[in-house]
């Protein structure tokens, strides 16, 4: 069931943003990028290149000190927090809530930017919030704890609540971290049928290479806070793009599974 | 629900047992036939003049002071938030005595408004200096510039009450917290505010929820956090300033009574502000009735009261609840 259009080529763009924190005023500089409408992008780069801040930037939750990021043809800025809330869903790394919160109380909070001050819940508030547990597979766990669940459990609770919000953008960062091999096949399997099934745009920041190649449809390879490669997984992912950006010698060959690009790192040994 | 009307009858049975209790031995039907058939006797003097004012001024000085204290916490994320230990309560009985020190011609519902100023600015101000340096405003971070902002201001009223002469005796009692002898008038003057205070917090319980799940949520879902904080600042300076003006500050109840909300209620504010609102008044009532059933010649003002039973919780928290947030 696919419940967004896709039309519009390109659902949200960086024009030369240049942005950062207080001292640091230049994590990300003079950036350009353009995020398809209906695929899995997936930024990658070494640690401080830019990538969370790309994504805040992309969210609206950063004040850009240069440049605009535009969604529909609009700057993000000039929507308020709420419009924004009901078009581009964000998961922040390592999110926290109170201990003791239940699964469903979580999710129900994703309806927020769709309901007026004082109106009450609706039916379609019912099927957003079962529709975004049956998605994450938690429907038998909605009244439990968020701290009896498991990491991965926890994570997709998150995702369930970033749903429930029905944005036809979503953007993660680091939905995989300090998951085991199990969880985090979970989680990009999920986000996969997101974008195939459900026609929603995604973008996640991701550390495994490979995982990018096998999940995701393309990727944008940071350096610096600059864009140093971007476009289809398979011709973005190369020896010589893994020495320039992350500077490790590697072979990449095809994934006898699936196909895919698969890097193999050369040993010192 | 049902938590709410064993409350709410523990509230009224609480205010009947009040009524009898004193150094007039008034009985039940004597109570009633003074509300309902008065006949200018002393005793349906005393129950309507002295009895039922204070028996409100508790039932609303510890509804307003539980349901800042939930707000506070919420709006902080920060379980020791309350109006007693950030400021507020300090904050609001300086600028009343200050008024009533240095504003000769002031009339009597402009204390109010005094009372509102004062813990308006002194949230604002323990908040901003909280917030200062690394991870904003942490719970340790908010609890020490509230402690601070407390004992120096507390002292400075305090002083001023020693050094002015004229200050009369019930203004002391008053700045310890004390619910006795305030004349009727006095309680109707701040029930407007309370009543408003109450139903804006009981309004806007949804939007307190989710700036109750933290910043994280909150910002996601796309809530105006700015507003929302300066929304529920706004009512918790009515609330508090309503209950000081009354009452004077009356601390730990605005600690206390949140937390027991939210271990009977959960994490949905819908409802831990009416179970917060209820169980606050009824803490109130009790304290100051227990003390006058026990020691019936003296007045021991409810304020002391308040600290004698809410300062084993504050360790039970601070070894408990404050570890798992550090």
């Amino acid at each position: 069931m696919r419940e967004f259009d896709t039309d519009m080529e390109i659902a949200l763009e960086a024009r030369s943003v240049t942005a950062g924190y207080g001292q640091q005023a230049k994590v990300i500089e003079a950036l350009c990028l353009g995020i398809k409408s209906g695929t899995f992008t997936v930024l990658a780069g070494p640690n401080g290149s830019g990538k969370s801040t790309l994504l805040k930037a992309l969210a609206g939750f950063l004040p850009l000190t240069e440049g605009a990021v535009e969604l529909q043809g609009a700057p993000v800025s000039s929507f308020s927090a709420k419009r924004l809330a009901q078009l581009v869903g964000i998961l922040p790394q390592g999110p926290s809530a109170p201990e003791g919160l239940s699964v469903e109380d979580l999710v129900r909070q994703g309806r927020y930017p769709h309901r007026g001050l004082f109106s009450r819940w609706t039916p379609q508030d019912t099927h957003a919030c079962r529709a975004a547990l049956d998605l994450t597979g938690l429907a038998d766990l909605a009244e439990r704890p968020l701290d009896s669940l498991s990491g991965g459990q926890k994570q997709r609770a998150w995702i369930a609540m970033v749903l429930a919000q029905q944005t036809p953008v979503l953007l993660l960062d680091e939905p995989t971290t300090f998951l085991d091999i199990a969880h985090q096949v979970e989680i990009l399997s999920l986000l996969r049928r997101l974008v195939k099934e459900n026609g929603r745009t995604v973008v996640a920041v991701l550390h495994d290479i490979n995982q990018a190649a096998q999940y995701a449809d393309r990727l944008v390879l940071l350096k610096g806070g600059r864009v140093k490669a971007e476009g289809d997984t398979r011709s973005v992912v190369t020896g010589e793009a893994m020495d320039a950006v992350f500077g490790v010698r590697s072979q990449v060959i095809t994934n006898p599974v699936d196909g895919t690009p698969l890097m193999l790192l050369e040993s010192d040994l | 629900m049902a938590g709410l009307v064993v409350l709410a009858s523990a509230v009224v049975l609480t205010a009947l047992w009040a009524m009898v209790v004193g150094t007039s031995d008034i009985g039940l039907p004597d109570v009633y036939r003074a509300l309902f058939e008065f006949d200018g006797s002393r005793d349906h003097i005393v129950v309507t003049t002295v009895r039922l004012p204070r028996i409100l001024a508790a039932i609303l000085a510890g509804a307003s002071l539980a349901v800042a204290g939930a707000l506070m916490q919420a709006v902080t994320n920060n379980p020791l938030a309350s109006p007693g230990l950030l400021g507020v309560n300090a904050g609001a009985a300086f600028a009343v005595v200050l008024a009533l020190v240095f504003l000769d011609d002031l009339p009597a519902r402009g204390y109010v408004w005094v009372a509102f100023a004062g813990a308006g600015v002194a949230g604002g101000l323990v908040y901003a200096i909280g917030s200062i340096g690394f991870g904003g405003a942490t719970p340790l971070k908010l609890a020490l510039a509230g402690a601070v902002f407390s004992a120096f201001v507390s002292a400075m009223t305090t002083s001023i009450l020693i050094f002015d002469a004229t200050t009369i005796d019930s203004i002391r009692l008053w700045s310890v917290g004390s619910l006795a002898n305030r004349p009727m008038s006095n309680v109707l003057g701040v029930l407007p505010y309370i009543v408003t205070g109450l139903a804006a917090a009981l309004l806007f319980s949804r939007q307190i929820t989710t700036m109750s799940l933290g910043a994280d949520v909150a910002r996601t879902v796309g809530q105006n956090l700015a507003l929302w904080r300066i929304v529920s600042g706004a009512i918790v300076a009515l609330l508090a300033g309503s209950a000081v003006a009354m009452a004077g500050p009356i601390g730990f109840v605005g600690l206390v009574i949140p937390h027991m909300a939210r271990m009977l209620a959960g994490s949905d504010y819908r409802r831990v502000i009416p179970v917060s609102a209820l169980g606050g008044a009824l803490l109130v009532l009790l304290g100051d009735n227990l003390l006058r059933a026990v020691f019936p010649e003296r007045t021991i003002p409810v304020g002391i009261t308040m600290a004698v039973l809410g300062a084993p919780f504050f360790v039970y928290l601070a070894r408990n609840r404050l570890r798992g947030n550090n």
